[in-house]
């Protein structure tokens, strides 16, 4: 299920209200901000996941990813670009 | 990031290892066609009929080559936020090169050489089609329904690469493109005609 982070009314960030324990059910309850890559794309954090895991090499992520190096780079431009269309955003 | 990759491998592949390869490609073409003949007078040119020295016959494809590498890359600097790697632009460049390796072979055939030898210097209004052996017109018809794809290949293959390497969209690269594929059809052709053929 895809997280929403926009107000579906004024296009505002939603905040996060309540945090829930699954094994124990303790409720916490606050105002607590989302982070920013909790607005990108799924896809796009599990690259930038993959990126620090490779130490940040692009040469070893276009390795593991099995794709060339300008194809790899440009995905971490076009998702550099989103996180700064969505701090410019708000 | 699913592309066809036929038309666009260079999600694959890109730097030195399409450079190898272009470059291979690129030597067997020149080689190939200093015995057929045929040369890589331009940007997507292919022509018969030139019996020139062998390193001229090389030389012709990375002239070619070379001229989009520079170009394009002199381009992307200027066009694109992105960090651009030289070798990305020559090796995918390079690599575009590939599908003309076949028509390399396209002068071992002498109905091209037959057929223009019979058209110099004839008014055109006198053009018959009984004047050219049936074989020959055929002959050319296949050599120009083989080589017409292998070009278009090719073009698809140097827009792709461009595209790829320094991360532009679509309406910068279209004519970077189009200058570059126009300039690349005249100046090598120009610059090795006029320098070290005559």
């Amino acid at each position: 299920m895809k997280l929403p982070i926009l107000c579906p009314s004024c296009q505002s960030k939603l905040t996060v209200k309540t945090l829930n324990c699954e094994k124990c059910l303790t409720k916490v309850d606050g105002n607590f901000k989302m982070p920013l890559l909790a607005a990108i794309p799924e896809d796009a954090q599990q690259f930038i996941i993959e990126f620090v895991k490779n130490s940040g090499s692009l040469k070893e992520m276009a390795k593991t990813m099995s794709l060339s190096y300008p194809t790899v780079r440009n995905r971490l431009d076009e998702i550099i670009n989103t996180l700064k269309t969505i701090e410019n955003a708000h | 990031m699913h592309t066809n990759l036929i038309f666009n491998p260079f999600t694959r592949i890109a730097g030195y290892k399409a450079l190898t390869i272009g470059v291979i490609g690129m030597l067997i073409a020149g080689y190939v066609s200093f015995y057929s003949h045929t040369h890589f007078d331009g940007v997507l040119n292919i022509h018969s009929g030139l019996a020139a020295p062998i390193w001229i016959h090389i030389l012709w494809p990375f002239a070619d080559v070379a001229f989009l590498g520079i170009w394009f890359t002199l381009l992307g600097i200027i066009l694109s936020q992105s960090k651009i790697r030289i070798v990305d632009i020559f090796g995918t460049q390079a690599f575009a090169f590939l599908p003309l390796v076949p028509a390399s072979l396209m002068g071992f055939s002498k109905s091209l050489d037959r057929l223009s030898e019979k058209l110099m210097g004839v008014d055109p209004k006198a053009i018959r089609l009984d004047m050219f052996p049936l074989n020959d017109i055929l002959m050319v018809l296949i050599i120009i329904l083989i080589t017409i794809p292998l070009t278009v290949w090719s073009g698809i293959l140097i827009y792709n690469g461009f595209k790829e390497s320094a991360n532009l969209p679509h309406k910068k690269v279209i004519p970077v493109y189009i200058a570059g594929i126009f300039i690349g059809m005249i100046l090598p052709k120009f610059l090795i005609g006029h320098f070290l053929l005559n």
